[in-house]
């Protein structure tokens, strides 16, 4: 399942992360109706293939209101999966309060999927299964990803964009 | 999904009814009540389609018109989120939040982007997917934008950096340099110090020896006129011992005269002692004949005795005179010959005084020399007094030349330091945020309200005038003077490291140390900016 490189896969959701918007491209790629998809938790779409790490990095950085960027691969309706690349930022009201997240998605470099996301995400993942306590698998599998960082690049950001 | 399907879609409900009831008018014409009255309700339903289609295209509508109003209203955080709707709502309410959903990625990738480079990070672009027309212009523009002040940023940190070692390293020679010029001052200050002291003593030396000097010329001076003296009195010990030789020799013919005299008494004595014995023997002879003469006789033999007596009287004197004569010439032998030894001893003191004469005179020749040598070292010594005391004048000079410099070789250190430190302020100020930089910066705001002044350790009450993010005016405290170091602290806790630039009669003006201030201070100092120039507004 793919999306062309002009379009966006955008979503909001409230503060636990509950979807609150979804556009047509979201349901079409995913393939559940917005109506299916309001209220439900974002993680209706997350794949198993996803390591915990890179979402507790995602929520780390939006707990500081700092945007995300992320490499992320998605489950459809069906069980098939699309590879996205993601930012997310923190929505503020009137008040300058946060209010929700804003997620838009695009078409990622195959490229880079290939060659980095894959491999270091099966890595992320064999760590996180080779804990019988799964908090302490994200525990090093989240040092982990830091060490790939560090050895890469001054920060995560810093490193995403020089892929 | 044309405009043409949009028109049929809004005219179809409208036309069905209308041709529905066409038909029916049609139908009760030709008498066909049955068909009218079917026909009738078709129109019915028809007309009543039309009218829920209506209502439902205007509540998409409305809906879409709020979508529309908030994104206007520049909040993206509001969508159509009635979805799925059939025909040209549907299309509408995905058009509008589209519409929404492409500007909202617009907005939070260029503000992110941005952000970043507020924060020193010129990584982050905006992410072109998803992004078309004038969007994706303005994304490249921005993103050109940040490429170049990347570069711009670059070169700029290269070039401070570059400026940064120069002057360190300018004035690390500086501080180098001017430390080895004090200490050079400071040994030629304690150098020029001991050749005063030096030269000081070697003046109060050379004092005593000219005064021993004078001493010594003077002595000279004396032994010259008293060995001048002694050569006179010599002279006339000469001419005296001259004289007593004369007086001798002729002492010595004197005397050797009286011995002749004497020997010539003696031969005289000889002839008395001669003409006494025989008187002896006439008177004998007398005495004889005057016996044979007998009576006749006897006055004969007593005038013959009497002769006799005197004979031998005679003969008794001129012995006793011989004996004299004896003494007189050995007298006189013993005269002569001590006479001759007195001249002898008085020539040997002419020879003696002749001798002392010619010493006397070298010894005059010498102690003329000495004299003059005296006074040419007297001179000499007064030279050297005089040398030394212009050497003491001009060590003095030395010396107050050598503080002079080694006070300006700390003011060349402590101004290098200062220099150092400005330089690194500066650079510290540039690099901090060469885009945090607004025109509002030097905007002057007043306040009036109580500030503390810590200085020195000392903490005060003032009155706070006016303020910008640069710097305050506030009204003077005492003892306040230019390039003092304070702290200005308006809210508990938080307190702006400034330096006192001037210095008026009712006021003075401090500016921040830019790189000192926290970014509690700079917080508080853009709110008290802001909150001023709000409510001025």
């Amino acid at each position: 399942m793919t999306f062309r490189p002009e379009e966006i896969i955008v979503s909001k959701t409230d503060l636990k992360g509950r979807i609150t918007y979804a556009n047509r491209t979201f349901s079409q790629v995913a393939g559940y109706t917005r109506d299916e998809l309001m209220g439900k938790p974002h993680s209706i779409i997350r794949h198993p293939d996803m390591p915990r790490a890179v979402f507790k990095l995602l929520w780390d950085q939006l707990a500081e209101k700092k945007e995300v960027f992320a490499y992320v691969k998605n489950m459809t309706r069906t069980g098939d999966f699309y590879w996205v690349f993601a930012h997310v930022t923190p929505s503020y009201d009137e008040a300058r309060e946060v209010v929700g997240y804003h997620s838009n998605r695009r078409v990622p470099d195959r490229r880079v999927i290939e060659e980095v996301m894959e491999p270091v995400y099966a890595d992320l993942l064999r760590i996180e299964a080779s804990h019988a306590n799964a908090k302490d698998g994200l525990k090093a599998s989240f040092s982990r990803l830091m060490e790939i960082v560090k050895s890469k690049a001054a920060s995560y950001d810093e490193l995403i964009f020089a892929l | 999904m044309t405009s043409s399907s949009s028109r049929s879609e809004a005219l179809l409900p409208g036309a069905l009814a209308l041709a529905a009831i066409t038909a029916t008018a049609a139908a009760v014409w030709f008498g066909q009540t049955i068909t009218a009255l079917t026909l009738l309700g078709v129109a019915g339903l028809a007309v009543g389609f039309a009218t829920w289609n209506a209502l439902r295209i205007a509540a998409g509508i409305d809906r879409s018109i709020g979508v529309a109003r908030a994104v206007a209203a520049g909040d993206f955080e509001t969508r159509d989120l009635v979805f799925d709707q059939a025909g040209m709502i549907g299309r509408l309410s995905d058009a509008i939040n589209d519409m929404a959903d492409h500007l909202d990625a617009f907005v939070r990738e260029s503000s992110a982007a941005m952000d970043a480079v507020r924060h020193n990070r010129y990584y982050r672009r905006i992410l072109p997917h998803g992004m078309n027309g004038a969007l994706l212009m303005a994304s490249d523009t921005i993103n050109e934008a940040t490429d170049m002040i990347q570069a711009r940023i670059d070169a700029f940190n290269v070039s401070t950096s570059d400026f940064a070692e120069t002057i360190n390293s300018i004035v690390e020679s500086l501080i180098d340099g001017s430390r080895d010029m004090g200490d050079a001052a400071s040994r030629m200050e304690t150098g020029a110090g001991a050749t005063d002291e030096r030269a000081a003593s070697v003046g109060r030396t050379s004092e005593t020896a000219s005064s021993d000097v004078q001493a010594v010329a003077d002595a000279a001076a004396a032994l010259t006129s008293s060995a001048k003296g002694i050569g006179t009195e010599v002279d006339r010990s000469a001419v005296i011992a001259r004289t007593a030789v004369a007086r001798a020799e002729e002492t010595g013919r004197i005397v050797s005269g009286l011995s002749e005299a004497a020997e010539k008494i003696g031969a005289v004595i000889d002839l008395i002692d001669q003409i006494a014995a025989q008187t002896n023997l006439l008177a004998l002879n007398a005495t004889i004949e005057a016996a044979r003469a007998g009576e006749a006789g006897r006055g004969f033999a007593v005038v013959a005795s009497e002769v006799k007596t005197l004979a031998e009287q005679t003969g008794r004197a001129t012995g006793e005179i011989s004996r004299h004569i004896g003494e007189v010439q050995a007298a006189t032998r013993a005269a002569v010959d001590s006479i001759l030894g007195i001249g002898g001893t008085i020539a040997e003191i002419d020879a003696i005084t002749g001798a002392m004469r010619s010493s006397i005179e070298a010894q005059i020749a010498a102690t003329d020399d000495i004299a003059q040598n005296v006074g040419n070292a007297f001179e000499g010594t007064r030279t050297v007094t005089g040398d030394i005391h212009g050497i003491s004048e001009i060590a003095r000079e030395t010396a107050t030349l050598a503080s002079g410099i080694r006070q300006r070789t700390h003011t060349i250190s402590s101004e290098g330091d200062r220099l150092s430190a400005t330089v690194k302020e500066f650079l510290v100020t540039l690099r901090r945020g060469p885009l945090d930089r607004r025109d509002g910066r030097a905007e002057r705001v007043e306040t009036g309200h109580l500030i503390e002044v810590r200085c020195d350790g000392r903490s005060e009450q003032a009155t706070c005038l006016d303020v910008s993010l640069t710097g305050a005016k506030v009204k003077t405290i005492a003892g306040v003077a230019v390039g003092d170091k304070m702290e200005l602290s308006g809210e508990k806790g938080i307190y702006c490291p400034c330096v006192v630039k001037w210095v008026g009669e009712e006021e003075f003006g401090v500016e921040f140390l830019a790189a000192e201030l926290s970014e509690k201070a700079i917080a508080r100092l853009r709110r008290l900016v802001g909150e001023a120039t709000a409510a001025a507004a």
